[in-house]
């Protein structure tokens, strides 16, 4: 009896004292966590390999830009434009790619950039030890890299690459070919690492949760305004927004989207919902005869079914929206801002399931993504037992998820996203929905034609046209189900002057400042 | 003592030599770097020279031997993702996190024991009231949700304290507070339940009979034998803090052990989850034998060595 008197007594008094936090106010400071010459910035992710042309993606993302330079980048929307070379020449068939090198242009370490660091960087991502994770992108398709003098690279293929700028863009960062030769191993460039980017490191400790990066003064373009750019790994979400409410961080990243309407509500703050051009999206297995999800008509009643709006409302906090087809609207070319989703109508999807020969509906396995909500998946099964259709939800680490999935066994059904790095829908599409594709297990004549033609098709105006085709194909064929748009939540102070980078997950802090 | 002490390092050397062997098989099941880590485009020659790189493509036994010739010179292996040599990665660490658990027991056993012996000696009284409503709410609710609400209150609202990150005190005490008054509670009634125990026992009556001051009959007659189990209690606990304290970590933004273990676990970095379970093992082994030690301290008729 005693121990429940003391239990209520306890309850009693965390309830109060929950009461008294939330029932006091306090202004976010709005302050700089430092002070106006430094940044600093809350991420979700600790630092693992600063050798940006080594590491994945998921992990340079945050530092690429601000460390490292390519010869085109990326502006705010993802359309190329020129960096370190201030044009590119390309042959009619795709297969020649001619960059003329900017002049005068000083690395980190002083060093003069000619077209060797050009062959250096591709030799180092080429190069078995240094255990690149981008050498699958390059080692099938580069024949020769030429420098027929000091300012010319020519890129030989061995077959056609309408998206060969935007790899060059995404993936080859460029590092000094002496500095490098003159390292004891491959490894070792991830502990100093020098190119010619805004910034360069300043302090970082491997296995640390902080790296800071320092202004550049010989940067070749723009100088940033501030002189520090602190990088402060928070894994925990609610401990991002508890730090950027605090104003220890002055901007956060990557918020989960149930703070979304308190921070809104913070005086001193913005709060920018980014989309990412990563749908979240059910891949399915089609190519399998016996499964009812070989069926058009069953795979449009599984789409007719969903609510997706009201997911996007009840699951993501309001932040989605609901997309038609795989290839998201916020690439700078190829999506389809027009192209309708389908709509709710789960009378219909009942009909088209009783034509395809299932009026009982039919029982399959949805594999999920680990780091994607839980509750998306659940309410997904809900809407689809619904009309009758029974899943089974499989719900996977991220890492089992994507063994499952390299190795197309995460059928019958997969929930995932995948955020881009080339700005070019060919990364997902050429995964996902071609024949061979590295997770695809869908397959359409229409879709392989348009793909060929989009392999030598170069330029927004080419390619963006083509992807359009497949977009509409993909979404008459409801060859997967398409769920929400993908969005990061960044906070900031008022005072951060700084527009983040859409329609991918890079950050780019090349241009912030305060005001 | 000799004996005993060369039988405690062998047993110690197996127990190392044991706990290898599993993780090195373990961490194995768990995944393939080469899926993980390459991007979707890999072919699979592309996986295949990636795994060969980080010496994965060798049959295990051979890699297992690789690992231990390694281990002998004191060498686990460069980390699959940051490319320096992954006991460099465990002992960034450690550090951290043997300065917040040591921090945690000080602050638990300051709290814990006192209030447990107060409790004991003023049975039924207010001082008892307080002591189980202390460690009720301290082992009711899991340490990170009082973490949470201390930083809303104190940091968020208050703005007294940094909401996380890791530097002098100020970060310290919230991770201190969480983390102790879990430990604290069970400390607390561990050491009531005990002394009670003692204290009516026959010993303790004969000294009073004898007219030994109260305080010293507690304190020095009672305590010292009521704190055998305590002291096995703290050690477990301080090296479950240890690699345990994850979620504490990952709220406060500190960087500690066991947060890395769980994500090069997740990372599938092999070598780093090899050399973090080698050096915890040899931690606990440490720790075992400091409890030993305390033992025959504590109580005279424990004698090793026969």
């Amino acid at each position: 009896m005693r121990n429940l008197a003391s239990f209520r007594f306890a309850t009693l008094a965390l309830t109060s004292a929950l009461l008294l936090a939330t029932g006091l106010a306090r202004a976010t400071p709005q302050t700089p966590a430092v002070d106006r010459d430094t940044l600093v910035v809350g991420v979700e992710k600790e630092f693992q390999n600063l050798d940006g042309l080594v590491t994945i993606s998921g992990d340079s993302l945050r530092y690429g830009w601000q460390i490292y330079d390519t010869l085109y980048g990326f502006d705010l929307n993802g359309n190329l434009v020129p960096r370190l070379a201030t044009q590119v020449k390309i042959s009619s068939d795709a297969k020649t790619y001619t960059y003329t090198l900017r002049q005068g242009v000083k690395f980190q370490n002083g060093a003069a950039f000619t077209s060797k660091d050009v062959k250096a960087s591709l030799d180092h991502i080429l190069d078995p030890t240094a255990k690149s994770t981008r050498r699958p992108f390059f080692a099938p398709i580069v024949d020769t890299v030429e420098t027929p003098d000091p300012y010319t690279v020519i890129f030989k293929l061995k077959s056609p690459d309408g998206a060969f700028p935007n790899k060059i863009a995404g993936y080859l960062y460029i590092i000094p070919a002496d500095y490098l030769a003159s390292l004891p191993n491959a490894d070792a460039f991830a502990q100093a690492p020098i190119s010619l980017g805004p910034y360069r490191v300043k302090k970082y400790t491997p296995g640390g949760n902080e790296l800071v990066l320092e202004r550049f003064d010989g940067f070749w373009g723009p100088k940033p305004k501030i002189k520090t750019l602190i990088f402060k790994a928070i894994t925990e979400p609610s401990s991002r927004v508890n730090a950027i409410l605090r104003g220890e961080v002055d901007v956060s990243a990557v918020l989960p989207s149930s703070a979304y309407e308190q921070l809104k509500k913070e005086p001193g703050l913005d709060v920018i919902a980014v989309p990412v051009a990563a749908p979240l999206y059910i891949r399915i297995y089609t190519n399998d005869p016996a499964s009812p999800l070989s069926k058009r008509e069953v795979r449009q009643a599984l789409s007719y079914a969903l609510d997706t709006q009201a997911i996007i409302k009840g699951v993501l906090h309001g932040v989605g929206e609901p997309l038609g087809t795989f290839i998201s609207k916020y690439y700078p070319y190829g999506g389809d801002p027009a192209l309708r989703p389908y709509p709710y109508d789960p009378k219909k999807a009942r009909q088209l399931l009783a034509s395809a020969g299932y009026p009982n509906g039919f029982e399959t396995t949805l594999n999920v993504q680990g780091d994607l909500p839980k509750e998306l998946s659940e309410a997904v099964v809900a809407y689809w037992a619904q009309v009758g259709v029974k899943v089974k939800l499989n719900l996977l680490s991220y890492s089992a998820f994507q063994r499952l999935n390299n190795t197309h066994a995460s059928g019958p059904l997969a929930l995932s996203q995948f955020t881009n790095a080339l700005y070019d829908p060919i990364h997902p599409v050429g995964g996902a929905f071609a024949k061979g594709g590295s997770w695809s297990d869908y397959e359409n004549p229409e879709v392989e034609a348009l793909l060929t033609q989009l392999s030598s098709a170069t330029g927004a105006h080419a390619r963006g046209p083509l992807f359009q085709k497949i977009g509409q194909i993909l979404h008459d064929d409801a060859a997967g189900i398409f769920l929400s748009e993908n969005f990061y939540i960044y906070a900031k102070k008022k005072d951060v002057l700084w527009d983040a980078q859409k329609g991918s997950g890079f950050f780019n802090f090349r241009t912030v400042s305060w005001r | 003592m000799l004996m005993y002490m060369l039988k405690r390092i062998a047993s110690a050397l197996l127990t190392l030599l044991a706990m290898s062997a599993l993780i090195f098989v373990m961490v194995r099941l768990v995944g393939d770097p080469a899926h993980l880590l390459m991007p979707p485009e890999a072919t699979d020659a592309d996986r295949a020279l990636f795994r060969q790189q980080l010496g994965l493509s060798d049959p295990m036994p051979i890699q297992y031997a690789r690992f231990l010739a390694g281990l002998v010179k004191g060498d686990f292996g460069n980390s699959f993702h940051f490319g320096v040599p992954a006991l460099s990665i465990v002992l960034v660490r450690l550090g951290p996190s043997l300065t917040l658990t040591l921090a945690a027991m000080a602050a638990a056993l300051l709290v814990g024991v006192p209030l447990g012996i107060a409790s004991a000696v003023w049975k039924g009284r207010l001082v008892e009231h307080v002591m189980k409503c202390f460690s009720v709410a301290g082992q009711a609710a899991p340490p990170f949700f009082f973490a949470l609400l201390m930083i809303r209150f104190f940091s968020v609202k208050l703005g007294w304290l940094p909401t996380s990150g890791y530097g002098g005190w100020r970060h310290l005490l919230l991770p201190v507070l969480a983390l102790g008054w879990y430990s604290a509670a069970g400390l607390a009634r561990l050491t009531q339940a005990n002394l009670l125990k003692v204290l009516g026992s026959e010993y303790i009556l004969v000294a009073r009979l004898k007219g030994v001051p109260e305080r010293h009959v507690v304190l020095g007659h009672a305590l010292k034998n009521a704190l055998l189990p305590i002291v096995t209690f703290a050690a477990s606990q301080f090296g479950i803090l240890i690699g345990g304290a994850v979620s504490i970590e990952a709220v406060f933004a500190w960087p500690g052990f066991g947060s890395m273990m769980v994500e090069s676990i997740n990372q599938l970095d092999f070598t780093v989850v090899q050399a973090a379970v080698i050096v915890s093992t040899l931690l606990f082994i440490l720790i075992n034998l400091a409890v030993d030690v305390l033992y025959a301290w504590l109580d005279p008729r424990i004698r090793y060595g026969h």
